[in-house]
């Protein structure tokens, strides 16, 4: 299991590369033994990061944050898929799972942040800093 | 209006009308503003004291109040309005664009600086008050001079885009004061 923490204004993670750990986080109040969401190599800084590829036989779905707001509002993923957030805004933002299970901290503008989905379920999530960008995760139960 | 001609009487005019300045900022400055429109250079100037102003509110405000949300929201106008400057300082120079102070730039200065004298001589609910009031006709304030002086007045796309893009943040600040003030008590 991989802590997950900030460098420098970016996500990134402790795990060693080429293995995936995979800290499942549950629903508000209760880390689930199921495990909803993984959480994966996550930041990327600069241009040209955060373009590469999801993991073969998987999608990546890119969410772009500008304008104070997430476009498009609602994505769809298969498990293993891969959803990344790309700050293209003017202001530091944070994509938030309204459940606790995930968060990105603060995305500076020209940042991003990824997540590969698990377990099927509609997540919702919002922007710790501009309370009104809301956005949604739904997970599909299987390809 | 109402709201604006009663809490900061002097930003809009000092923002919308350089002229109605004239009798306290430099006469000569704002005869020339009126007589030329405002250049890029003016916007340039215009937008980085504008987030100034917001900035040095901000730090007042996480100097001076004790209530969480509103020092959530002070750090909030930190960080947002310090990151709209570095775009737009990056954006200058990319540009080689050289921000010139006019009228309406210092006008604006002027009037900011002397309500935060007056914010600087309050404490507890009623700076909690009197600040988050003050953000609300402020950031009202400069929505109405985007729309009606900065973006129409802009000649290159990329300021012009920089500041259609920062309106919705704007928006964004606004509501939030306004959120945060209706829950105060008092």
């Amino acid at each position: 299991m991989r802590a997950i923490r900030e460098e420098g204004g970016a996500i990134r993670t402790t795990a060693r590369r080429g293995r995936r750990a995979r800290p499942r986080v549950g629903p508000r109040g209760a880390v689930s033994a199921a495990g909803l969401v993984i959480l994966i190599a996550v930041a990327a800084l600069g241009p040209g990061c955060g373009h590469g590829s999801a993991p073969r036989g998987h999608s990546l779905h890119v969410v772009t944050i500008r304008r104070i707001a997430f476009a498009p509002p609602l994505v769809t993923l298969a498990p293993g898929d891969t959803i990344e957030w790309r700050n293209r805004d003017l202001v530091p933002h944070t994509v938030s799972a309204r459940n606790d299970a995930w968060d990105s901290g603060s995305l500076a503008p020209d940042s991003s942040w990824r997540l590969v989905a698990s377990q099927a379920g509609s997540f919702a999530y919002f922007c710790r800093f501009h309370t009104n960008m809301h956005g949604t995760v739904a997970i599909a139960r299987s390809r | 209006m109402k709201l604006l001609s009663r809490v900061i009487p002097s930003l809009l005019v000092a923002a919308l009308a350089a002229v109605s300045l004239s009798a306290s900022v430099d006469a000569k400055a704002a005869k020339a503003s009126k007589a030329a429109p405002l250049t890029d250079a003016n916007i340039a100037a215009i937008v980085l004291a504008a987030n100034s102003i917001d900035i040095e509110n901000a730090q007042l405000a996480l100097k001076t109040s004790t209530d969480e949300s509103v020092k959530a929201f002070a750090q909030m106008m930190v960080t947002d309005h310090t990151s709209v400057n570095d775009k737009a300082k990056a954006l200058a120079g990319k540009l080689k664009l050289t921000p010139v102070g006019n009228a309406a730039s210092r006008g604006l200065v002027k009037s900011t600086g002397a309500k935060r004298a007056e914010l600087a001589k309050l404490t507890g609910g009623a700076f909690d008050q009197a600040y988050l009031d003050n953000e609300i006709s402020y950031h009202q304030a400069v929505l109405d001079m985007l729309d009606q002086q900065l973006v129409p007045g802009a000649k290159n796309a990329e300021l012009k885009d920089l500041l259609t893009s920062v309106r919705p943040a704007f928006v964004a600040h606004l509501d939030k004061a306004k959120e945060t003030r209706a829950a105060l008590k008092g």
